[in-house]
């Protein structure tokens, strides 16, 4: 009777748990501030002595170790290791902040000095990317940051590595208000959320799609991109746009792909990270929904993970197609080649564009310190404002900077963020293609193949 | 009527195989007395056997591969049990309901994170039991999740038989009603509570494999399965194996018609599961006991 009264609390506390976090809104980053008591004596005509409370805001800072002192350059990276974050990402994102670590250290590191990464794993909670940054910063000593995937965890930490002023360079968070926030300490180099969905939108309008129905992960980077569709799409003229939301770890769609198969769009996309894509591509696929010559499938940009793809979908990945970040292999620079045969000859796997982007993102803040000539933060910060770098994803700087502010006609997300990112919508049309051999379809002027190859 | 059918064998299919892992889980609970909190990591590790044996064995049916993982899932949950679990009923603890927990939450934390490290972070999926999908005419199906819904029913029964027809079952049974009544007729509590945990683990593994061709597996697969079960054993009545079974098929269906046919589709797949939480919440409003538990003394 004890067990079952115990297992039953256990289970109503879960019900009730997962029925607050279902219903709940997704979580929003936390300004903090921190305040102190001063105590202030004052003397007044009576000869009375009173005292005072006067309450008064501070920044924080953290407490730097100054670079004579320094055996290493210490430099803190963060990302998704453990669920419920997407750690096949994270983990590619760790391997090659690593790998960028450990070249440059082969070549002599920086400023003289060898580098050092201390990695933390935010397992794609806010929280933990909040309790992360602030360890890195207070208790590493971090010089700088790099890394992160998901939107709502680089959110929060940007609020921490602001309020110590650690110059920070995301590879991943693609919200807009990761740099719309217009804090000094923050540059990024992946695309922002309305440029990332832009390119698929006017792919989606140039093949002349009319209906079209979007599974996208229930996550903030599923609502970002699936309003930024959606708003593109209406403005375009395509009206009949439906936005179905599923929780990333959903194991079975077919009920709701049934329910779609009653009347089949031109169209389905299946937008949810992880596993999460390749289990609604087959299922898709298995009910003779899409891809078909009716219907049209648009996969998550997971299916770049070409080995990974094609074992989990077999044949039913064949005709599908999705957006991918990076330079494909016609684009490709010496450093993208070498980056590609380093990190799998090293791990044994294909790199994705988030692996790409951290390598660039650490190589960045790295050579900023070296052109700073001293880890102080608003030099490197300076620096990072001015620098212009070759990496694996091409030609990297920021335009707008307190030199040159964002222009007043021009999104605030412009502000110290890469503005050329190469976003490209790639179409596997054999079964076991690469990454490689499947045609860029789109912007045209990149395309390698026909705009679409139907079923 | 065609989308009713289509939606409804859809739910059944997936209610019989969330039965077959339910079941494991009242094995446990009604003879040791305690949840196991790291029953989806034996699902998870049969998914990951059947896609490891497969790898190393090339020619393999992947049906041959199933009995395979089940005994793997039934060996380790074996050797955790007599480790880690003996020493409750051999009053070696002090606190059992809360060493229960935290023992099989702190197995189910250190398969995930050893699963992550010794395979990696990356999905995988077993070769299909029949590739291709077969058309029922009213809907179409996979043939792994067709294999995999029908060997779930075949083990089911056969699970039935066994607990209700052979010495094995009975004495289970037996230990699971009153364990010194059972020690009187020559019973050993100690072997049993092993046999029972051993094969609760060895169903989640056999679960996982059937499902792993269809839904792949990644270290953290079992979280969905595992809670499910635990909705499903307390909704059908802790420790019925008939209620187990009924309550799987109900939670497959429940869930399968709410993202059919809720109004707004979007929250009719979001909130998937919650429509299955609901439903076993109102049970246990009107019947505390669940829908075929029995009344303790």
């Amino acid at each position: 009777m004890k067990h079952k009264s115990a297992l039953n609390l256990f289970l109503i506390v879960l019900v009730l748990s997962v029925l607050v976090v279902s219903c709940g809104p997704a979580p929003t980053p936390e300004v903090i501030r921190e305040t102190v008591v001063v105590e202030q004596t004052v003397e007044v005509e009576k000869e009375v002595e009173v005292t005072k409370e006067v309450k008064e805001e501070v920044v924080v800072t953290a407490t730097p170790v100054p670079m004579s002192e320094m055996e290493t350059i210490l430099i803190g990276g963060f990302g998704p290791l453990s669920a419920p974050g997407s750690y096949q990402s994270g983990t590619q994102m760790r391997q090659a902040t690593e790998m960028a670590v450990d070249e440059i250290n082969d070549a002599g590191g920086v400023l003289g000095k060898t580098v050092e990464l201390v990695f933390g794993d935010t397992e794609g909670l806010p929280e933990r990317g909040t309790a992360v940054t602030e360890r890195l910063i207070t208790q590493n000593n971090v010089v700088g940051l790099t890394g992160e995937f998901h939107s709502a965890v680089g959110l929060t930490e940007m609020e921490v590595a602001h309020k110590y002023g650690v110059p920070t360079v995301f590879a991943e968070p693609w919200a807009d208000e990761v740099t719309a926030s217009g804090y000094m300490e923050i540059f990024r180099i992946a695309p922002s959320i309305e440029y990332y969905s832009s390119i698929a939108t006017n792919y989606m309008v140039e093949v002349g799609w009319e209906s079209i129905v979007f599974v996208v992960e229930d996550t903030d980077y599923g609502h970002l991109q699936a309003e930024g569709w959606v708003a593109q799409l209406e403005e375009a003229g395509v009206t009949d746009v439906e936005v179905i939301y599923a929780d990333p770890a959903t194991e079975d769609f077919t009920p709701i792909l049934q329910r779609i198969q009653q009347d089949p769009p031109d169209m389905l996309s299946g937008v949810i990270t992880g596993i999460g894509n390749s289990r609604m591509v087959r299922q898709a696929c298995e009910l003779g929904l899409a891809p078909t010559a009716e219907t049209a499938y648009y996969a998550s940009s997971d299916a770049q993970y070409d080995e990974d793809f094609w074992e989990n979908v077999g044949d039913c990945g064949q005709y599908v197609f999705f957006t991918f970040v990076g330079l494909p292999e016609t684009v490709w620079n010496e450093k993208t080649e070498a980056f590609i045969n380093n990190f799998e000859e090293r791990y044994d796997h294909t790199p994705g564009a988030p692996a790409m982007e951290a390598y660039d993102a650490t190589y960045l803040l790295l050579q900023a310190i070296e052109d700073a000539g001293t880890t102080e933060p608003e030099a490197v910060i300076e620096a990072l404002e001015n620098i212009r770098m070759t990496g694996a994803l091409g030609e990297l700087w920021f335009e707008y900077t307190s030199d040159n502010p964002v222009p007043e006609d021009e999104p605030d997300w412009k502000w110290h963020q890469w503005l050329t990112p190469s976003v490209y919508i790639i179409q596997y049309t054999e079964v076991d293609q690469t990454l490689e051999e499947a045609p860029v379809v789109f912007p045209e002027e990149r395309a390698t193949g026909p705009l679409y190859t139907s079923p | 009527m065609d989308f009713f059918l289509s939606i409804t064998s859809t739910g059944l299919v997936m209610g019989v195989i969330y039965a077959l892992m339910a079941l494991g889980l009242t094995l446990i609970y009604s003879i040791l007395g305690i949840v196991n909190f790291a029953h989806g990591e034996f699902y998870m590790l049969g998914g990951y056997a059947s896609y490891l044996i497969l790898s190393a064995l090339s020619g393999l049916h992947p049906l041959l591969v199933v009995p395979l993982a089940g005994l793997a899932g039934a060996a380790l949950g074996l050797i955790f049990e007599i480790l880690f679990l003996r020493p409750i009923h051999q009053d070696r603890i002090d606190r059992p309901d809360e060493y229960a927990i935290l023992v099989t939450f702190g197995l189910s934390f250190f398969l995930i994170n050893l699963t992550l490290a010794a395979v990696g972070p990356y999905p995988h999926r077993p070769d299909s039991f029949f590739p291709g999908t077969v058309n029922l005419g009213i809907t179409r199906i996979s043939g792994d999740r067709l294999t995999a819904g029908a060997l779930s029913l075949i083990l089911v029964g056969a699970l039935l038989l066994i607990i209700n027809k052979t010495w094995i079952g009975k004495a289970l049974r037996a230990v699971s009603q009153d364990k010194q009544a059972a020690a009187v007729v020559g019973i050993d509590s100690l072997s049993m509570n092993s046999i029972a945990f051993a094969a609760g683990a060895g169903l989640a593994a056999v679960a996982g494999a059937l499902l792993a061709p269809s839904f792949s597996v990644t270290p953290d697969v079992g979280a969905q399965p595992s809670i499910r079960s635990y909705v499903i054993i307390v909704l059908g009545g802790m420790g019925s194996i008939k209620g187990s079974i009924f309550g799987g098929v109900i939670i497959g269906l429940v869930e399968s018609l709410a993202a059919g046919y809720f109004p707004d589709p979007s929250r009719g797949l979001k909130y998937k599961t919650a429509f299955g939480l609901l439903i076993f919440m109102l049970v246990l409003l009107v019947r505390p006991r669940g829908l075929f538990g029995r009344k303790e003394e």
